[in-house]
């Protein structure tokens, strides 16, 4: 998987591509350890073309950690190929999702 | 009946390696079974990968430290349905008994038999001289 982050105003955006998978898992959990910890975090889905429960559970485990810090995490672009994951778990409940990546950071903006 | 059989060393990258498999052949059979071209985004394939992936990765995951055996699959098909077979040498697993997660609330782990058991038509599993054998069935696509 290929993992980019951008960081701006306490926002983190990162972008993903490839399979996000247990395999994947520790990988992500590592680009996500930052010496400065944003409290909000966009996750960047169009490259993704599948998920599992591994991949899931990283993006849980990122949302509590932006919890404790009064933040959160919000999707954009996912694509239609995983949202099925994100069903069958209720997933896409627990998360905002955009169509837009710059509407997910805007949305912090307009919140703040 | 069709059949083709995997043997996966235990380790996560043969578990994504099963996955990939799992959907060629579920596009594949998709293709046959209908007579019609798999879209790019079909719920049938997506079942079959997600819960060969799941399956797979379970079974790596909790190996016990001393157990290096394999993950045996095997795929079949018929007219009205695609099978899977996913055979290891754990320890026993409580598959009826395992809780289903509380999905109103927030957890990271737990999600893996609840996607198998959900994406799939049928999920069933025994224990056979030593060997947990997960068979799968998912009914042929209807969908076009």
């Amino acid at each position: 998987m290929t993992i980019t982050k951008i960081i701006t105003n306490d926002i983190a955006v990162i972008t993903l591509q490839g399979r996000f998978d247990s395999a994947a898992a520790d990988q992500f959990r590592k680009a996500v350890q930052h010496d400065f910890l944003p409290a909000h975090y966009v996750i960047e889905m169009e490259g993704v073309n599948y998920i599992d429960s591994g991949g899931l559970g990283c993006l849980v485990s990122l949302l509590r950690q932006a919890q404790k810090r009064s933040g959160t995490v919000k999707i954009a672009r996912i694509p239609s190929k995983i949202f099925y994951a994100f069903e069958l778990t209720r997933m896409n409940r627990i998360f905002d999702m955009y169509d837009d990546t710059g509407m997910a950071v805007n949305s912090f903006t307009a919140t703040n | 009946m069709q059949n083709l059989k995997l043997t996966l060393e235990p380790t996560l990258q043969q578990a994504r390696a099963a996955a990939m498999v799992a959907s060629s052949i579920a596009r594949a059979y998709y293709c046959i079974a209908t007579g019609n071209t798999c879209p790019p985004v079909s719920r049938f394939v997506q079942a079959v990968e997600l819960s060969v992936g799941e399956a797979c990765t379970n079974s790596i995951q909790h190996r016990p430290k001393k157990k290096r055996g394999n993950v045996l699959l095997t795929f079949e098909f018929d007219q009205d349905s695609f099978y899977i077979k996913i055979r290891d040498r754990n320890e026993q697993l409580d598959f009826d008994n395992t809780p289903a997660p509380d999905l109103n609330r927030i957890q990271e782990r737990g999600y893996g038999l609840h996607i198998i058991k959900t994406a799939m038509d049928d999920a069933s599993y025994e224990r056979v001289d030593g060997w947990n054998i997960l068979s799968l069935r998912k009914s042929c696509p209807m969908e076009v």
